[in-house]
């Protein structure tokens, strides 16, 4: 009775044992990384370009940051009002915009929509570029007071024209920060700074900032109520 | 009974049985099984049935669960919506608290209502406020609930159609003519001054109106007891220390 | 054969089943990241403005929003139709002339200059709008002599704290507006616009008077 197996069967198991299932299993594991782990899947440097303000109004110019903060050396605070006394930055409301654009380029067609939501009392609607989840209870004021600077999580805003995701805001990035603070922390007059990079010694000097700031120890900033409530 | 008693007795096998009538299958326990609830609630005279309601909330559910599950691997697109003239005292993300007060057995009871951007979130007791010193109850924490009831009373309605208050007085100035001294109020009890005071410049221009104050849950047995104990009516107010 | 190819189409149909209940878990967790709950600013389709955030209903008061006292209202006794006061009313250190400054570069400086001299980067635009509105150099007193404060007592040189105060905190009114017509570039309600809402903090209001006081005492180096 001939063999029902040759000899060249066992070499196919091996490499199926030994090449096989490891690039199986590598496959469903970069999978599951690209889907719920990468840069991807959280929109990291994905310009929403032709829909800020959000719902496709014709004609709409996006507004810039590009043009505002890095041009015009408008502080941050002057429309994020809230970044240093609530959870919430805010995003201004159309009269803080018509402050200035009843007389800055009156007529123009791409700022119908800030006229428009003006005198109709009907709000602008702006895609959310930073999305946490809400199970998340993330806090500006704490972060801007203990030493965290915009850019840090926001990225260079001065120079972006549309504002796009420069983190892709995992827990794992945030852990990052709470178990070792030192690492980003930066003076307090250069939290507003978009384009602040960190100096040569910042080990150094975050952990005197720490000190000074009185910033938790790291086993009270990972507590999961720290975040999660 | 000699018929259900034989129905026990024919009865072959493991029975389980609630109460002797369930066990006798009397024919009173059969129709009360077919309502809605044997215990004998009441069952709500709403034109939505607890029946219909559940329908439309499980299939709703059901549609918002396959909504959130429309294959989507990243997060939906949200937008913000900021104000367009934002008031002086807002901050987003903050709250403001506003003193207020509630109604509860004709008494006003002094609160304190928390906002988050001009809505109400949460209600407590303002620890001002002699009676509560910052104290609710159940009624008050549930009270929030009321203020986004789709079936709260949005406006006036005259015989169930939208109305105006200004109809609603002509209406009201008509009844009290054609009624003369016959005139009745009926409502929940209230010690408002300034509704008292609206209500005794009205008996005083139609000498024979009354107003009937009535609550279904009241406190009017403890009150009556506590008139014939101490000799006026009184509410008694328990001293714990 | 028969057989194997229906074995063969029955495991296929079941992979694609459980692939398609993967599918299902791995979206179900936005549940949770979206829930209906309303955080600050986000939208709702209960409100008929498509937001979340509503206005205050008029007359209300909140705690500790009661104006009625001369730091709230920057007139004397905090009555609405009294005097400006004259005086700031909180007391000022180094380290409120500090954050007046700081507040100053924020909310102010785009327009009336890092210098206080008219010429932030803003203002250059602003001349060009509608009302052709001149950014004056306006925290110095030798230059606002004889302009006179429409509807006021007082010339703008000697304009009081509570007068600066009620135009960070209501605007300048534009005298021209007519309120039949819309708000429009040629028409605007103010010629500045309300900062209350930004500069939310009252102190900050006075911290920023203190600082433009200062620089009116001793202005700062021109270039």
């Amino acid at each position: 009775m001939a063999q029902v197996f040759n000899r060249r069967t066992n070499t196919i198991v091996r490499l199926g044992i030994f090449v096989g299932v490891p690039v199986i299993l590598a496959l469903l594991t970069a999978t599951w990384w690209y889907y719920t782990r990468s840069d991807w899947v959280r929109d990291v440097g994905v310009a929403h370009a032709k829909v800020q303000p959000a719902g496709n109004i014709p004609g709409a110019g996006g507004y810039s940051h590009q043009l505002h903060v890095g041009g015009l050396k408008l502080d941050c605070r002057y429309c994020h009002t809230g970044v240093e006394i609530s959870s919430n930055a805010n995003i201004p409301p159309t009269e803080t915009c018509m402050g200035c654009h009843a007389q800055i380029l009156p007529k123009s067609t791409k700022l119908e929509y800030i006229r428009n939501s003006y005198e109709k009392d009907e709000p602008v609607q702006w895609n959310k570029v930073n999305d946490l989840p809400k199970f998340v209870y993330f806090n500006h004021s704490i972060h801007v007071a203990k030493g965290v600077g915009c850019s840090t999580c926001h990225g260079n805003i001065a120079s972006m024209a549309v504002v796009y995701k420069t983190e892709a805001l995992y827990m794992s990035w945030c852990l990052n920060c709470h178990r070792a603070p030192e690492k980003f922390l930066r003076p307090q007059s250069e939290i507003f700074n978009t384009a602040w990079t960190p100096p040569a010694d910042q080990i150094a000097q975050g952990l005197k900032l720490k000190k000074d700031l009185n910033i938790r120890t790291s086993s009270q900033l990972t507590n999961c109520s720290i975040c999660h409530r | 009974m000699s018929k259900e008693t034989l129905d026990i007795q024919t009865n072959s096998g493991r029975g389980y049985w609630r109460s002797l009538d369930d066990l006798a299958q009397s024919s009173e326990f059969q129709a009360r099984l077919e309502r809605e609830f044997p215990s004998e609630a009441a069952e709500l005279r709403d034109p939505v049935t607890r029946r219909s309601f559940l329908k439309l909330m499980g299939a709703s559910m059901a549609l918002s669960t396959l909504a959130g599950c429309q294959f989507a691997i990243k997060q939906p697109q949200e937008v913000i919506v900021p104000y367009v003239r934002q008031p002086e005292q807002v901050i987003p993300g903050r709250s403001l608290y506003y003193a207020t007060s509630m109604t509860v057995q004709g008494f006003g009871i002094g609160l304190l209502a928390e906002s988050h951007e001009g809505r109400p979130t949460k209600v407590e007791g303002n620890p001002d406020h002699g009676a509560s010193l910052g104290g609710s109850d159940a009624w008050i924490q549930a009270s929030i609930l009321t203020m986004y009831d789709p079936d709260r009373s949005q406006q006036v309605l005259n015989a169930g159609k939208p109305s105006t208050w200004a109809d609603a007085a002509a209406a009201l100035a008509a009844a009290a003519k054609s009624a003369g001294n016959g005139i009745r109020i009926l409502s929940e009890p209230n010690a408002s001054p300034s509704l008292g005071a609206a209500i005794a410049a009205l008996t005083s221009t139609y000498a024979g109106t009354k107003w009937v104050q009535y609550d279904p849950i009241s406190g009017d047995n403890a009150v009556d007891g506590a008139t014939q104990a101490l000799g006026a009516a009184t509410n008694v107010v328990y001293a714990f220390n | 054969m028969q057989v194997t190819a229906l074995s063969l189409r029955r495991l296929v149909a079941r992979i694609m089943v459980l692939g398609l209940f993967a599918l299902f878990f791995s979206a179900c967790h936005l549940d949770m990241y979206d829930q209906p709950k309303n955080k600050a600013l986000t939208a709702s389709d209960f409100f008929a403005n498509g937001s979340s955030a509503r206005p205050l209903i008029d007359g209300t008061v909140s705690r500790g929003g009661l104006k009625i006292d001369a730091r709230t209202t920057g007139r004397e006794g905090g009555d609405p139709t009294a005097a400006y006061v004259t005086t700031n009313p909180i007391s000022i250190d180094a380290n409120v002339l500090a954050r007046g400054e700081a507040r100053y570069k924020i909310y102010c400086a785009s327009c009336h200059g890092e210098k206080g001299n008219g010429k932030g980067p803003a203002a250059g635009p602003i001349s060009k709008g509608g009302l052709g509105l001149k950014m004056p150099a306006l925290f110095y007193v030798d230059q606002l002599k004889g302009k006179v404060v429409a509807n006021e007592s007082f010339t703008l040189d000697q304009a009081p704290d509570g007068y600066y105060f009620n135009a960070i905190t209501h605007g300048v009114a534009n005298l021209k507006y007519d309120p039949t017509k819309p708000e429009t570039a040629e028409n605007p309600k103010y010629t500045m616009f309300p900062a209350a809402y930004r500069i939310q903090i009252v102190d900050d209001r006075w911290a920023i008077i203190a600082y433009i006081r200062e620089m009116q005492k001793n202005p700062p180096a021109q270039k």
